[in-house]
């Protein structure tokens, strides 16, 4: 389970397109920027309540 | 960074265009990042065949990522008879005029100038298909020379990385289209598959890696690189003979990137609704839960009879050159 508090968890939108290529670019956005974060795909509607943007 | 692999390119091919803008700036199209790229836009979606702006209209709405333009949908083609040509142009700009998702449109294989013509009015992708009559029974299109990205079938690794080596930005399966029958798409994606894990297996060995590759008549490189990558270098749809939604998700589970649907939407009786089901099982193609939601959403009576695939008359897998 990841914490929300010291991680900011980012979604993708995962339905059609470049979902790896997405998650990898904010991966390493992420990375760049030296920001604690998770990168998810969101597939169902619920899983958009559980990132932060 | 990018993920698409650029791997065997032509980096000055005829094809990449540079082009300076209305604020004077300078921009490559044709590059094998925007083909390839173009490509990876698509992944886990649906192409829909259409053959007229009402069928296109209802993709579109289903949620298609992309339409592909035919004058005759393939079951079509078979009943038929005769030579399948490119669609007409008039259709084809009607089409582009009437939604906002790509169109895409075949070519015959080995027609440079159906090609050429299919690049002149506007299409996104240019699908070099053995479902339209073969123009060329020895060679495929030289790729490299067209800005617009290609799509080619396959029916095994070797058949693959020769089309890429010519400049095809996807690749598809070939299966049996316009029989309602998945079996031979599946028979294609699991040699290919197959083919792929064996090469996995010696990644390292390079002495190995150049006798597939003279074995497959392809390049070391783009071997190596499907090697080390443990897939295809470009995205890998499958096509030929998908009617439900169950066969949709079946193929994508296999390892495909998205799907083709061709007369399995136009040639059943409930397209509309079919339509949508297939796009939501690609979609959720891991979740058996809504996989069967969507074959919910349509009627078996209402699917396409579907062809034999062991008596044809015609087997579009085996025409046109296939090294």
């Amino acid at each position: 389970m990841r914490d929300k508090k010291k991680n900011i968890a980012i979604g993708i939108l995962g339905i059609q397109g470049d979902i790896e290529e997405n998650i990898a670019a904010t991966i390493d956005a992420l990375r760049t920027m030296k920001i604690n974060g998770d990168v998810y795909p969101v597939r169902y509607p619920e899983e958009i309540e559980q990132v932060d943007g | 960074m990018t993920t698409i692999s650029l791997v065997a390119t032509e980096p000055e091919a005829k094809g990449v265009k540079h082009i300076t803008t209305s604020e004077n700036s300078q921009v490559l199209r044709g590059t094998t990042l925007v083909k390839r790229g173009f490509a990876h836009m698509q992944k886990h979606g649906v192409i829909m065949d259409v053959t007229s702006v009402e069928q296109a209209q209802i993709a579109e709405e289903a949620g298609a990522v992309a339409v592909m333009v035919l004058d005759k949908l393939p079951y079509d083609i078979r009943k038929a008879g005769g030579v399948a040509r490119t669609a007409s142009v008039k259709v084809i700009q009607e089409i582009m005029d009437a939604v906002t998702i790509p169109i895409m449109a075949k070519c015959r294989i080995g027609h440079a100038s159906e090609a050429k013509v299919l690049e002149a009015i506007g299409v996104d992708m240019i699908d070099e298909s053995e479902v339209l009559t073969p123009a060329d029974e020895v060679r495929h299109i030289w790729k490299w020379d067209y800005t617009t990205p290609f799509v080619n079938g396959a029916k095994n690794l070797g058949e693959a990385l020769r089309r890429i080596e010519e400049g095809c930005a996807m690749i598809r399966t070939k299966g049996e289209p316009g029989t309602g029958d998945v079996a031979e798409a599946v028979t294609h994606i699991k040699m290919l598959n197959n083919e792929i894990r064996r090469l996995c297996s010696f990644s390292e060995d390079n002495q190995e890696l150049i006798k597939s590759a003279r074995e497959m008549k392809t390049s070391f490189a783009l071997l190596q690189e499907t090697a080390r990558l443990g897939r295809l270098p470009v995205v890998n749809f499958a096509a030929g003979g998908i009617s439900t939604p169950a066969d949709a998700a079946f193929l994508m589970n296999l390892g495909c990137d998205g799907v083709f649907v061709g007369s399995g939407i136009f040639k059943a009786d409930d397209p509309a609704q079919r339509a949508r089901a297939v796009v939501l099982a690609t979609t959720y193609h891991q979740d058996p839960k809504i996989v069967a939601e969507a074959q919910k959403m349509v009627d078996e009576k209402k699917s396409m009879l579907g062809l034999d695939t062991k008596n044809l008359e015609l087997r579009m897998q085996e025409r046109g050159p296939s090294t």
